[in-house]
C-alpha cells in the first residue's frame, strides 16, 4: 500500500500541492489581518477567542474540503473520465488497493492540512494580536487543550467529509459535480444558526459527516471494483 | 499443444443485448492470432474480458494456464496490452509514463524503456508530454509500453490504427520479431485484413459477437484455392483440349481477357501445360488463383455462415 501511495504521489505535482496549502494559509491569515483596518468593526466582531476559533474553523475546513474535491477530481474522477483507470486496472494489482490508496492520500492530506493550518493560523493570529490588540482575553492552558482536541476531531471529520463529493462526482465522472458538491456541502454546514453558531458547531455534525464520507468512499470503491471498463 | 488463451462459451450481455456470445477462442503458445471482425463485432469486449477489465456474463477464460476470476490480477503481470486506443497520462512525458508503467508492473530494468522505444522507432521524444503526440506516435508509444516487460502474452487491439503505410510495415516486422525471437504469443485484432493475413498463424473471425471461424492460415490458404487461371489466345482450341484430352468440363471461358478459369481441383497444372504444349497452343500464363483472405472474410461476414 505504501508503494502504491508513493506511485500516486509521483503522478501528482507535490510542489503545487504544498504551494496551494501555503496560499490558502496566507489567505486566511490575510482575512484576519483585514480586521486590523477598521478597529471599530473589529471590536464588534472579534470579541473573544471563541469567535476567533469559530472563524478559523469555518475558513480552514471550507478551504480544505473544497481543495480535497479538487484533488479527488485529479486523482480519481479524471482517471475514470479519461479512462486511464483502465490502464491501472490492467496492472497486477488489486483494484481495491489501487483505489483505497487514492482515497487515502486525499484523506490524509486533508487531515494534516487542517491540523497544520490551525497551528499556522492561530500562531499568526496570536502574533498579530500583540501588534493590533484585537482581543485582550488571556490564552489559558485549558483553552488550548480544548482547542487542540476539537482540532483533532475536526481534522478527522474533514478527512471523511472531503470524500462526500465522490458520490456526486463519480456518477458521470464529472469534475464540475465534484467541486460544486463540495462547495454546497460547505455552504450548508456553515450556514449560520445565529451569529456565533452554525450546524458545524454541534459536535455531532462534523463527526457524523466524517463517517458518512468514509462510507461513501467505501461504497464508491466497492462499485468501481466490480464495474466493467 | 499448449494454449495461452482459451475461452469456453464466453458470453457478455450488456443491457439485455448479447455483445459476445459463446465464443470459444484457442490461442496457441508462440503464435500470432489474428482476431478479425468488423467494427462493433465484439473484438474489444473479448479482449477486455481476457485482460479482466470486463467481467463475463457467462463462460470461462483460461489465460496463461490460469482460470480468470473477477478478482484475479496476478496473471496480468505476464501480459502486455493495448485496448481500444492508446491511453496515457497526457500531461506527463513519454518516459515518465513508461516509468510509471514499469513500477506498477513491478519491473525494474530501467534500460528496457529505451530499448522498447527503439524497437517501435520512437526516438528523441522521451521528454515530450504525451499530449503533444500524434495518434500514430501514441500508438507506437502504447506498443512500447506493452512490450517493455517482455510479456508472455501480448494483446493488441487494432494496433496499427493511425499509422502510415511505412509505420504499418515496421510494426508488422516488429510483431513477427516479437513472436519469433522472444517467443511471445500475440493476439492482434484488426478490421484491416491485409495486415493480419501477412503475419497471423491462426485467424479467428468474429461477427455480431459470434466466432464464425477459427482456423490456421495454412488451412485457410489451402482450403481456398479456387481455380487455375489459364491465359491463352486460342481459347476455342484450348477448350477442346481441356474437354477431350483432359476430360474437364468444369471451366469457364472469359473471352474478354483471353482467360480460361478451370475449377477442377483434381487436375494439376503440369497436366494442363503438357496437354497445351502437345497441341501447340501457346500459353500466355498459368496461375493457381486462391481467394484472398479478404474475399474469404467478406464472404463470412456477409454470408454470416460457414461455407462448406
Amino acid at each position: 500500500m505504501r508503494s502504491l501511495i508513493k506511485l500516486e504521489m509521483k503522478k501528482m505535482n507535490i510542489g503545487s500541492i504544498i504551494l496551494t496549502f501555503l496560499y490558502i494559509n496566507a489567505g486566511i491569515i490575510g482575512v484576519f489581518l483585514l480586521f486590523g483596518i477598521d478597529e471599530d468593526a473589529t471590536a464588534e466582531i472579534l470579541i473573544n477567542y471563541e469567535i476567533v476559533f469559530m472563524l478559523m474553523e469555518v475558513f480552514i475546513v471550507a478551504a480544505f474540503v473544497i481543495y480535497a474535491a479538487v484533488l479527488l477530481s485529479h486523482m480519481i474522477i479524471e482517471e475514470f473520465r479519461d479512462k486511464t483507470i483502465s490502464v491501472l486496472f490492467m496492472y497486477p494489482i488489486n483494484r481495491k488497493k489501487l483505489l483505497v490508496a487514492k482515497v487515502l492520500i486525499v484523506s490524509l492530506l486533508t487531515f494534516f492540512f487542517v491540523i497544520l493550518s490551525n497551528i499556522f493560523v492561530f500562531s499568526s493570529f496570536v502574533y498579530f494580536n500583540t501588534i493590533f490588540d484585537y482581543i485582550n482575553e488571556p490564552i489559558t492552558q485549558g483553552m488550548v487543550t480544548e482547542r487542540a482536541l476539537r482540532t483533532l476531531i475536526i481534522a478527522f471529520s474533514s478527512a471523511g467529509m472531503a470524500l462526500i463529493p465522490l458520490l456526486f462526482g463519480m456518477r458521470k465522472y464529472s469534475v464540475q459535480a465534484t467541486i460544486t458538491s463540495s462547495i454546497l456541502i460547505i455552504a450548508v454546514i456553515f450556514s449560520s444558526v445565529n451569529s456565533s453558531t452554525n450546524l458545524y458547531s454541534f459536535m455531532a455534525t462534523p463527526i457524523s459527516l466524517g463517517i458518512v464520507g468514509f462510507l461513501i468512499a467505501y461504497l464508491v470503491i466497492t462499485k468501481a471494483v466490480k464495474a466493467d471498463f | 499443444m499448449t494454449y495461452i488463451v482459451r475461452t469456453h462459451n464466453l458470453t457478455k450481455v450488456y443491457k439485455g443485448t448479447e455483445v459476445v456470445s459463446e465464443v470459444n477462442l484457442n490461442v496457441k503458445k508462440g503464435e500470432i492470432y489474428g482476431f478479425l471482425g468488423p467494427n462493433g463485432a465484439g473484438k474489444t469486449t473479448v479482449m477486455k474480458m481476457i485482460t479482466n477489465l470486463v467481467t463475463p456474463t457467462g463462460g470461462e477464460i483460461e489465460v496463461l494456464g490460469e482460470k480468470l476470476s473477477p478478482s484475479s490480477f496476478e496473471v496480468l503481470k505476464r501480459m502486455g496490452s493495448i485496448i481500444e486506443y492508446p491511453i496515457f497520462y497526457e500531461k506527463l512525458s513519454a518516459r515518465k509514463n513508461l516509468e510509471l508503467h514499469c513500477e506498477y508492473m513491478g519491473f525494474y530494468n530501467k534500460g528496457a524503456i529505451s530499448e522498447a522505444l527503439k524497437l517501435v522507432n520512437l526516438v528523441n521524444i522521451e521528454k515530450k508530454a504525451v499530449k503533444e503526440f500524434s495518434l500514430g506516435m501514441k500508438q507506437r508509444l502504447a506498443i512500447a509500453r506493452a512490450i517493455i516487460t517482455k510479456p508472455d502474452l501480448l494483446i493488441l487491439d487494432e494496433p496499427v490504427n493511425g499509422l502510415d503505410p511505412v509505420g504499418i510495415r515496421e510494426l508488422r516486422d516488429l510483431f513477427l520479431n516479437l513472436s519469433r525471437e522472444y517467443g511471445m504469443t500475440l493476439l492482434i485484432s484488426s478490421h484491416i485484413l491485409g495486415e493480419i493475413e501477412q503475419i497471423a498463424d491462426t485467424i479467428g473471425v468474429i461477427r455480431e459477437g459470434k466466432l464464425l471461424e477459427e482456423a490456421s492460415m495454412d488451412m485457410i490458404r489451402s482450403k481456398h484455392v479456387e481455380h487455375v487461371e489459364l491465359r491463352v489466345k486460342e481459347q476455342a482450341k484450348a477448350a477442346f483440349v481441356l474437354e477431350n484430352e483432359l476430360n474437364i468440363d468444369n471451366f469457364r471461358i472469359k473471352e474478354s481477357d483471353d482467360l480460361i478459369h478451370i475449377y477442377d481441383s483434381n487436375i494439376s497444372q503440369n497436366d494442363i501445360i503438357h496437354a497445351m504444349v502437345t497441341h501447340q497452343i501457346e500459353i500466355g500464363s498459368i496461375n493457381k488463383k486462391s481467394k484472398t483472405l479478404e474475399d474469404y472474410f467478406l464472404q463470412l461476414i456477409e454470408g454470416g455462415h460457414k461455407d462448406a
